[in-house]
């Protein structure tokens, strides 16, 4: 018990005092689930805009291969990631293996379908009466798209949310992309992950205070926007 | 003129025939009240004339072009404005709503707002102009879907149960609005299926049962 009691004492007095070490995993994991989670935004959010607005040949198959991604293991993620820009992969010229980049790309596909599923659920939600109401007044194609998306908005902005809070906290792809490489690579989650297996458990502490306050700021912003 | 001219229009929801009108025709500045019990095909009939529902066969004819419904009939849409029962309101203000109408035809903000508010001003609503359409009641929430058809500038006007499920203060406002709207010479179909609030109408009656007009 009094192990557990200075490990958490040695977090918050890290935490308190900005440990550079803290502040540069906290950093490296805002900065790559930022893009990550504004390029999956600029790709789920249409897909999933359309798979809930238009009907074509496929389009149940495809919500069921989103649907099923959204449990696809981070690890797994990382693997095929890996296999594509390792050395020996076909994106290997581009030497994206053990970058923030790297590690970016894998939590674009963890994204994705999240973004995609969540944005689909919330414009299929909109009141049927939206796309009539628009266009009994006069709207364009493009305006009538507009304003349901408009009305939906709230869900969408929490569905990013939602991504950014799902790519923050993972480890896995972090991990196998990023290769942990300190002040450059390494997250709030693969320092976690070290420090422990190394005994550190007040600085494990730390970096996990940090972490979930960032995920307590997204789900309360996210809280807030549907409530709103 | 006739402006509306329907031959032979027929629809069905899945297998039920849930219209069948023979011939009909409303003319240019002429009161059309649509009268008949619940579930008579009043809704579908105004639906089909808006451009929002496609008939399975027939004619539909709005000063003598066929109607193109759905998406691709932008300009049959901006020519005639159905107001449904249970109207939606947008997620904002009141202005913002009544100004989509005049935005939607491409006018800027202010002359826009310009539009709604004499719209506004004609169905009684100044006083709503900046609360949240959410916040409304049901009597309020129709003078202000009134007010964004007419500030939509169709020269048509297709109302769908205009004062059903309204309490006796807003349905007096409506009513009003739409005697001067009768008197203005704009052309008007209203379903009903208490006709008793008509009667100081000048209206040509087009009385539905079962799909058909009896």
């Amino acid at each position: 018990m009094e192990y557990l009691l200075d490990g958490f004492a040695d977090g918050l007095i890290r935490v308190l005092r900005a440990d550079p070490e803290v502040m540069r995993a906290a950093w490296v994991t805002v900065k790559v689930g930022f893009w990550a989670t504004i390029l999956a935004s600029l790709i789920g959010l249409p897909v999933g805009f359309l798979l809930a607005t238009a009907r074509f040949h496929g389009r149940g198959f495809a919500i069921t291969v989103l649907q099923t991604s959204l449990g696809l293991p981070t690890v797994v993620i990382g693997l095929l990631v890996y296999g594509f820009i390792s050395r020996r992969g076909p994106l290997g010229f581009a030497d994206l293996l053990f970058t923030p980049s790297a590690i970016i790309i894998g939590l674009v596909v963890l994204a994705i379908p999240l973004v995609a599923v969540f944005s689909m659920t919330s414009v299929a939600s909109v009141d049927d009466r939206v796309r009539e109401t628009a266009l009994t007044l006069g709207a364009s194609n493009g305006l009538v798209a507009w304003t349901v998306l408009r009305e939906a908005r709230f869900g969408m902005v929490a569905a990013v949310l939602a991504a950014f809070g799902r790519v923050s906290s993972e480890v896995g792809i972090a991990m196998m992309l990023g290769g942990n490489i300190e002040g450059y690579t390494r997250t709030l989650t693969t320092a976690i992950a070290l420090e422990s297996m190394k005994g550190e458990f007040g600085f494990g502490i730390a970096l996990g205070v940090v972490l979930l306050a960032i995920i307590f700021v997204t789900n309360f912003l996210s809280r807030y926007i549907q409530r709103s | 003129m006739d402006v509306f001219f329907l031959e032979n229009v027929k629809f069905r929801y899945e297998t039920d025939l849930v219209l069948d009108i023979e011939r009909m025709t409303v003319s240019t500045g002429e009161v059309t009240l649509l009268t008949g019990a619940n579930g008579s095909g009043k809704t579908t009939l105004l639906r089909m004339m808006a451009g929002l529902l496609t008939p399975e066969t027939g004619i539909i004819n709005y000063k003598d072009e066929a109607i193109i419904f759905g998406k691709p009939g932008l300009k049959h849409r901006r020519q005639v404005t159905l107001l449904v029962q249970e109207p939606y309101l947008f997620r904002g203000n009141v202005l913002l709503n009544v100004s989509y109408g005049p935005r939607a035809r491409g006018m800027n903000i202010s002359q826009a707002n310009k539009k709604a508010e004499e719209a506004i001003l004609k169905t009684r609503c100044e006083g709503l102009i900046q609360r949240d359409a959410a916040q409304l009641s049901g009597g309020e929430k129709k003078r202000v879907a009134l007010a964004r058809a007419l500030a939509a500038g169709a020269e048509t006007l297709l109302l769908d149960e205009p004062i059903s499920h309204v309490d006796e203060e807003n349905s007096e406002v409506i009513v009003g609005i739409i005697q001067e709207l009768a008197a203005s010479g704009i052309t008007l179909v209203v379903s009903t299926h208490i006709p008793e609030w008509t009667k100081s109408l000048s209206v040509k009656n087009v009385r539905l049962a079962y799909g058909r007009v009896v």
